[in-house]
């Protein structure tokens, strides 16, 4: 080893004086040469003979050279350098070839790289913490659904395979003070958060546990971006007080720039904000109240598995323990970026196998091309194999010329892509995590520069193994072009059928989708989201203690808002649709309780206005009025889903229920039509309507606002900013939206996931086109004379042009059959993006086949009309 | 390439020992070591001068020989090979490895 090491440095040093070894080489051989001269005449033979016989036991010089110069250089490099400048050579004269094989690998590396961008960041890419695949999020399962998490169990959570763990949820607290006043986004956290994540503020400190207690001190953490804005970066920010839902808080720390906590990057705000969680005692002692995120660093040497398993171990001890909370629960460990990303990464992994499966079909075409200039190259290569040259050496030639056009077509790809990727950012949905850091960085340049090479052996290997395989005494027969030709159009067929394949799994997927949309936009919401506009007016605790005095500062504000011009209706409510809700579980009076599975519904506190304000239709009884107030016997309204849940196609006008055991009994009034809440792709769930003036009747706080009028968004907002400001000067209104935007807005991911599919299927489908007319026209020029003697004898057109079309589709029907096959598996993938659509739908398997199989015969006739027009004598003289 | 099988045609790998052999007895040039390894084999053995400066420079490269520009017998510039004392141990490992695998030949070739 340290022998060839030296060996190795030794030829590095060498090569710097190759010239010099050239000259001393020759002069050794002169010197030998001279000896023989003197040992010849030594013998009494002439010199001259002395020399000829030397010479020729010496051989050829230039060989003699080549292999001294092979012990001291590298021979094997200086082959390389050969080749690959001899392969440049031959693609400088090839421009055509080479501009279509460099851009139509550019468009799929482009495609590739981009979209890598963007799932790299947004799923793949480790959290932004220390040693981020030990951080795990704890999660409490209800009948193995995802559930908050109760505050009360977070003691007995800490477990051994636990090093330490930390709640944090999302909380809005008004800022009020310096600057008009507005809702932060924040998230309040565990005493542990930042030694869980292992980082902290750059400005201060993180809080102390007995800051993470009921009644402690007011303290805040500010991101970068708050303090920057906001308090204009004061560098002596920590100590001083900030107003926080009206009170004075103590600023402990200042958040680095870019810090986001788990929270945000699943969410579609950035936290500004850090409160200690400070959950008061009267929640710690009910472990029924799921309401928080719990996230927790695992023990060094500790699994992932072990924690799980120790989590299982506490939720079947607390089953037992606590049977009326806990029974349904139970906890596990998940890795939190998994957690973080869950909404996103299957759809983001279904677009980047698409992606790839774009890049494959170009891989194909290239394949394609390259395969008929190796052909081209034959008898060269022949030739050069008869001479000596090694298969590897040939087949190493043409691969080299492949990874070069891959080369370009990676860097042009590269190019591409960072358009594509400002064009995926402005197009993906709003809220997707991570989103802004999305760039072209060193892992997309890394997987781009795999992809490159992959490509380059993918599309290169099999034309340089198909075109250097032929025997040369076959090649250089002639007439032999017959024989290789319909091996290679064996491949070719294969080629040609593996890109509809692709293709067509494609095309299938965007399909689906499209029909899912089409479903999705014909869905009737139950309520108007046109021209009205949604506000939250968070009324902090500490000012609007009660729900009495909450509910007086909303009917004032109705009053005021229905006073204005141009305000058609004015409504308020705890959550309006689209925005989230409140789900509680419900006793219907008659009905027997069912100790497994409680009933429950979607309920809202409503003002009066608010059917008016949504256009939600009044179908029996009464609507709302203005007797229904505290002290009036309470009532409530219910869905159309509800009365056939629950009155059992009687009428459910009068029937009465209740939220639980201890909660009082309310009377339905009125019947009204039902709301998909949550918007077009979920269920009518059964809902109830309680007067938000029966305060007794719910624990929510009204806090969304709904205002319908003309004038536009804009006015509207300005107009409800200045009549909440002149009945409050601190208080703020925050997420405002017009409920189109916030319909728009729920079905983005899967717009975005459509319209990204539908282009690389359209992509696809063309590269795939372009194949398919290849292999036709190069199929027709090789059937030249055989067509023609068909024409002299009397063909007919018709079955001159059905012979060719019939050639082409039967590769296209086996890649159609593969592709069925492959779109029945990557459907099943999608089957969380489609709405009302099966994944095997059965007119879409039919529908896009018969497209797809009627655009190859077009892209065929082209060559296929070619082949009718061949002139007998022409083609009996062709070549 | 070199694929052409000639009588006398030394076994592969044995030229390297073959010169180590003939500057075990001394320094030489190329043209002297096969001058010697043709005249003691008694023209046997005939050594390709297209191969021997090949061999030499690699042996050279392997550190198991060193050359200096000198001067021959008759005053000629020529380039002198020298056995190092790497060479010299590689020589005699060559040495057995040859005498085993000679007798090892001779057995066979004996008893069949």
């Amino acid at each position: 080893m340290g022998a060839r090491l030296g060996a190795f440095l030794r030829r590095l040093s060498l090569l710097r004086r190759r010239h010099e070894l050239d000259r001393e080489l020759a002069e050794e051989l002169q010197s030998h040469l001279e000896l023989e001269a003197d040992r010849a005449r030594a013998e009494g033979r002439s010199a001259d003979e002395g020399l000829r016989t030397a010479r020729l036991r010496l051989g050829n010089p230039d060989r003699l050279r080549e292999e001294s110069r092979a012990v001291f250089g590298f021979p094997r490099v200086e082959a390389l350098a050969r080749d690959t400048a001899l392969a440049a050579r031959r693609l400088r004269r090839a421009p055509a070839f080479t501009l279509a094989a460099v851009l139509t690998l550019a468009l799929g590396i482009g495609a590739n790289a981009a979209l890598f961008a963007l799932v790299d960041t947004v799923v793949l890419r480790p959290l932004p913490f220390p040693q981020p695949d030990r951080l795990v999020s704890v999660r409490e399962l209800f009948r193995g659904e995802r559930s908050a998490l109760a505050p009360a169990n977070i003691a007995d959570y800490r477990v051994p395979a636990l090093e330490s763990l930390a709640a944090w949820h999302s909380v809005e607290l008004n800022v009020s003070g310096t600057g008009r006043p507005e809702t932060l986004f924040g998230q309040a956290v565990g005493a542990d958060f930042f030694a869980v994540l292992g980082t902290g503020p750059v400005l201060g400190r993180a809080f102390l546990p007995e800051e993470d207690r009921d009644g402690g001190p007011k303290v805040v953490i500010l991101s970068d971006g708050l303090w920057r804005s906001r308090f204009g970066a004061d560098p002596a920010i920590v100590g001083r007080s900030v107003r926080l839902d009206r009170q004075p808080y103590q600023v402990v720390g200042v958040l680095p720039p870019g810090f986001v906590t788990p929270g945000a990057m699943g969410g579609p705000r950035e936290a500004s904000v850090l409160v200690p969680a400070a959950f008061p005692a009267e929640l710690l002692a009910n472990r029924g109240d799921h309401e928080t995120d719990l996230v927790a660093r695992l023990r060094p040497g500790a699994s992932l598995a072990e924690a799980d398993a120790q989590l299982r171990a506490v939720s079947e001890r607390l089953a037992r323990d606590h049977p009326d909370t806990n029974r349904e629960f139970r906890a596990v460990a998940i890795p939190l970026d998994r957690d973080v990303t869950r909404d996103v990464r299957a759809s983001m992994l279904l677009l980047l196998g698409a992606v790839g499966a774009v890049l494959a079909i170009a891989c194909l075409n290239v394949a394609n091309l390259q395969l008929v200039r190796a052909l081209g190259r034959h008898r060269e290569l022949a030739v050069c194999g008869a001479l000596g040259a090694p298969r590897s050496r040939l087949v190493a030639g043409l691969l080299i010329e492949s990874l070069l056009v891959a080369g370009l077509g990676g860097v042009a790809g590269l190019g591409l892509a960072s358009f594509l990727l400002a064009g995926l950012k402005t197009l993906a949905p709003a809220g997707t995590p991570r989103l802004a850091t999305a760039a072209l960085d060193a892992r997309v340049l890394a997987a781009a520069l795999v992809a490159t090479v992959a490509t380059g052996l993918f599309f290169g290997l099999a034309p340089a193994l198909a075109a250097t395989r032929t025997r040369a005494a076959a090649v250089l027969q002639v007439g032999a072009r017959q024989h290789s030709s319909r091996r290679v159009m064996r491949w070719r067929g294969a080629l040609v059928s593996g890109q509809v394949a692709l293709a067509l799994a494609l095309l299938v997927c965007a399909a689906l989708l499209m029909r899912s949309m089409a479903r999705i936009g014909s869905v009737a919401l139950g309520f108007e989201t046109e021209s009205v506009v949604a506000a939250q007016v968070k009324l902090p605790q500490e000012a609007y203690p009660d729900a009495a005095r909450r509910l007086a500062f909303f009917e004032e504000l109705e009053r005021r808002l229905a006073a204005r011009p141009g305000v058609a209706a004015v409504a308020f409510v705890n959550t309006l649709p689209l925005r989230g809700g409140w789900r509680t579980g419900i006793q219907v009076e008659g009905r027997p309780v069912d100790p497994e599975h409680h009933d429950d519904a979607d309920a809202q506190a409503v003002s009066r206005g608010y059917f008016r304000a949504l256009g939600i239709p009044l179908l029996r009884g009464r609507g709302l009025e203005q007797t229904d107030r505290e002290g009036a016997p309470y009532v409530a309204l219910v869905n159309e889903e509800f009365a056939r849940r629950f009155a059992y196609g009687g009428s459910v006008i009068g029937k009465r229920f209740r939220r639980g055991p201890k909660a009082p009994w309310v009377t339905v009034v009125g019947e009204v039509g039902s709301l998909r809440r949550d918007g077009p792709d979920a269920d009518a769930t059964s809902q109830i309507y309680l007067p938000a003036a029966q305060t007794g009747l719910y624990p929510v706080r009204l806090s969304d606002v709904a205002l319908r009028g003309n004038g536009g968004a804009g006015a509207l907002t300005s107009l409800l900013r200045a009549e909440v400001e002149a009945l409050d000067a601190e208080q703020p209104i925050s997420r405002v939206t017009t409920l189109d935007e916030a319909l728009a807005r729920g079905v983005a991911p899967r717009r975005f996931g459509l319209a990204l599919l539908a282009g690389f299927a359209l992509t696809a489908l063309a590269l795939t086109l372009v194949g398919i007319y290849g292999v036709a026209a190069y199929s027709v020029g090789q059937r030249i004379p055989e067509l023609g003697v068909r024409v002299a004898l009397g063909a007919e057109r018709g079955r001159i042009l059905g012979l060719v079309v019939r050639g082409v589709l039967s590769q296209v029907l086996i890649g159609v059959a593969a592709g069925l096959a492959l779109a029945f598996a990557a459907t099943r993938a999608l089957q969380g993006l489609l709405f009302q659509v099966a994944p095997t739908d059965p007119a879409t398997f039919a529908a896009v086949p018969l497209l797809l199989l009627a655009a190859a015969a077009l892209a065929a006739l082209g060559p296929a009309l070619r082949a009718t027009r061949v002139d007998p004598v022409t083609a009996l003289r062709w070549e | 390439m070199g694929n052409e099988k000639a009588d006398g045609e030394l076994v592969q790998g044995t030229l390297d020992m073959l010169i180590l052999r003939t500057l075990a007895r001394g320094e030489s040039h190329g043209w002297g070591i096969a001058h010697h390894i043709r005249q003691i084999s008694e023209e046997v053995l005939r050594v390709e001068e297209g191969s021997l400066y090949p061999a030499l420079h690699r042996l050279e490269l392997a550190g198991l020989v060193s050359a200096e520009w000198g001067l021959s017998e008759n005053n000629r510039r020529a380039r002198i090979y020298k056995l190092t004392a790497r060479g010299r141990k590689r020589l005699e490992a060559e040495r057995e490895r040859w005498s085993a695998l000679v007798s090892a030949i001779a057995r066979v070739m004996e008893t069949a």
